[in-house]
């Protein structure tokens, strides 16, 4: 398969880069804009929950351990081998903080004892009998969503298709699962089949409940997001945001678009 | 919508807790089989609100300014009860508030040991107010000086989401009626609603422990029953998550605790994805 690679990304007003806490990821590890080509491709998107210590660190380690995994590796399997990795994370934090002279305070106790959060989109692409088509492996967990465009039709929107049921109380991937059982109950996969011509999205919540209120609406917000751009216009995101933002239209959220065109 | 506002560093809410530390608060409750007075049992409730907002509000290299904070404490004066650092201010940002308690004790904590079973850990402990009893309930005065306060705050913040007062106190006021300076308080209003006067009421009275009562619920003391009508209905987003924690509540049901912990309200409060495990 042949696929171009594009990733925006805006913090939530207010936030410097810094702060940002979500994640994405692609392998075959490519540059923003470049073709991949390949028998397979994985690609995430990640959003740390803002009452969380260490939010964004958890959301990258998801994506890496994602796109990583075995394709049709159960995402909950996946979670769990992310979180056996989480107490080297925040081993590492820790350090770093003393080296800095600035030892883990009272208030960041509780919230890193507790652990992570973070919601997760992610598919695998495979190469089917042609390279021109193949199987379409999507998982999820959470509010993160992906979107499939074909012909200038949305057909398929997952794990969400209504921007009515966004809420600041999505399903989220623990790093320190006090029950790694109830994973497997929340999270969702599909299996579907991608072809060349397609435009994948994955989107953070913000970004997926604009998207899929656009499209209720009756507009076609993919085609805003093609028109983004393909020679990293994030400039071009970032006055999308702004613009959606203060007309009231996109909640001030992080704000994440992976986009595939395959 | 009201009560919808982004509660966020650019667009802060605020905080005003009036901590009742009258004579009357050094009388004794009996907590099943723990008899404390009423001054420590408010004392702990108002350190434990606070620290429970400083964590909701942390994040690595710091606690964030998602709130302003006032502790006002009445008795035998109506003033600031913060010490050391931030002595004599009233309305302070929540990270300085973390930053500077009066001292910081180690209790010990009983927290999950990711097997399904509980382990007690020590944990560090803030406190900003210590227990004092004396003098008289300048409730009414408290009441004002929370106006002033909200005023202030309202006038730099006027899209915020509303300020929430807290009024910890066994009730009996000393300086007259409170309730015309709670409606007034009450009246005082960001773009997005209303301040909400919320009552955290102790007693010595005995009765069942009530959360968030309706018109219906049976208040016997005629403390609790004058705190309720000044406390504000609880909006339907806070009683949605009172609901979802298993607390009956119905569209009557107002900002008002009897012998009972308010820690909840922290969590009322949206400053984004909340982090909580699947259930």
């Amino acid at each position: 398969m042949r696929a171009f690679i594009s990733t925006f990304a805006v913090p939530k007003a207010g936030s410097t880069d810094q702060e940002y806490e979500d994640a994405s990821e692609v392998r075959p590890a490519a540059d923003d804009d470049a073709e991949v080509t390949g028998p397979w491709l994985a690609a995430a998107v990640a959003d740390g929950a803002s009452e969380a210590m260490l939010a964004g660190h958890w959301a990258r380690h998801l994506t890496t351990t994602f796109t990583a995994a075995p394709a049709g590796q159960d995402l909950a399997a996946t979670i769990v081998a992310a979180a056996a990795g989480w107490d080297a994370v925040e081993a590492e934090y820790r350090h770093a903080r003393d080296e800095a002279g600035e030892p883990i305070a009272w208030y960041e106790e509780d919230g890193l004892r507790r652990g992570a959060y973070a919601t997760l989109v992610g598919v695998h692409l495979l190469d089917g009998a042609t390279d021109h088509q193949g199987p379409l492996l999507a998982s999820a967990l959470g509010d993160a969503c992906l979107f499939q465009v074909r012909d200038d039709e949305l057909i398929t929107a997952f794990p969400i298709d209504n921007p009515d049921e966004f809420d600041t109380r999505p399903g989220l991937a623990p790093s320190r699962p006090l029950d790694p059982a109830k994973i497997g109950e929340h999270v969702v996969a599909l299996a579907t089949e991608w072809r060349q011509g397609d435009q994948l999205l994955l989107a953070s919540d913000a970004l997926a409940q604009w998207f899929l209120a656009q499209t209720r609406a009756g507009g076609t917000p993919w085609r805003t997001l093609s028109d983004l751009g393909t020679d990293a216009e994030i400039g071009g995101f970032a006055a999308l945001v702004d613009g959606c933002r203060a007309n009231g239209s996109l909640k001030n959220d992080d704000t994440t678009l992976l986009r595939i065109d395959l | 919508m009201a009560y919808t506002a982004e509660i966020s560093r650019s667009n802060p809410s605020c905080f005003i807790f009036l901590l009742d530390q009258s004579a009357s608060m050094l009388d004794e409750i009996t907590e099943g089989e723990l008899v404390r007075c009423k001054a420590d049992v408010v004392a702990d409730a108002l350190n434990r609100l606070l620290r429970e907002l400083a964590i909701k509000c942390a994040k690595e290299g710091g606690v964030r300014d998602y709130f302003h904070v006032a502790v006002i404490g009445y008795g035998v004066r109506v003033g600031s009860l913060f010490e050391g650092e931030l002595s004599g201010r009233d309305l302070v940002p929540l990270s300085q508030v973390a930053k500077y308690p009066a001292r910081v004790e180690e209790r010990m904590k009983k927290v999950p040991d990711g097997a399904g079973g509980l382990v007690e850990q020590p944990t560090k402990f803030p406190v900003w107010v210590e227990p004092v009893g004396n003098h008289g309930t300048p409730m009414v005065e408290a009441l004002r000086q929370a106006t002033i306060l909200a005023n202030t705050f309202l006038a730099t913040n006027e899209n915020c989401f509303p300020p929430v007062v807290l009024n910890l106190t066994d009730g009996q006021s000393t300086d007259g009626d409170p309730r015309p300076a709670a409606e007034a308080l009450r009246e005082l209003a960001s773009t997005d609603g209303n301040v909400l006067l919320f009552n955290l009421h102790v007693s010595s009275e005995g009765g069942k422990p009530t959360i968030f009562p309706g018109a219906s619920a049976e208040l016997n003391d005629e403390y609790a029953r004058t705190l309720f009508s000044m406390s504000s209905p609880l909006p339907p987003h806070m009683r949605a998550y009172a609901a979802q924690q298993g607390i009956a509540v119905d569209d009557t049901s107002r900002g008002f605790v009897y012998n009972a912990d308010m820690i909840t309200i922290v969590q009322f409060l949206d400053i984004g994805t909340r982090a909580t495990d699947l259930r």
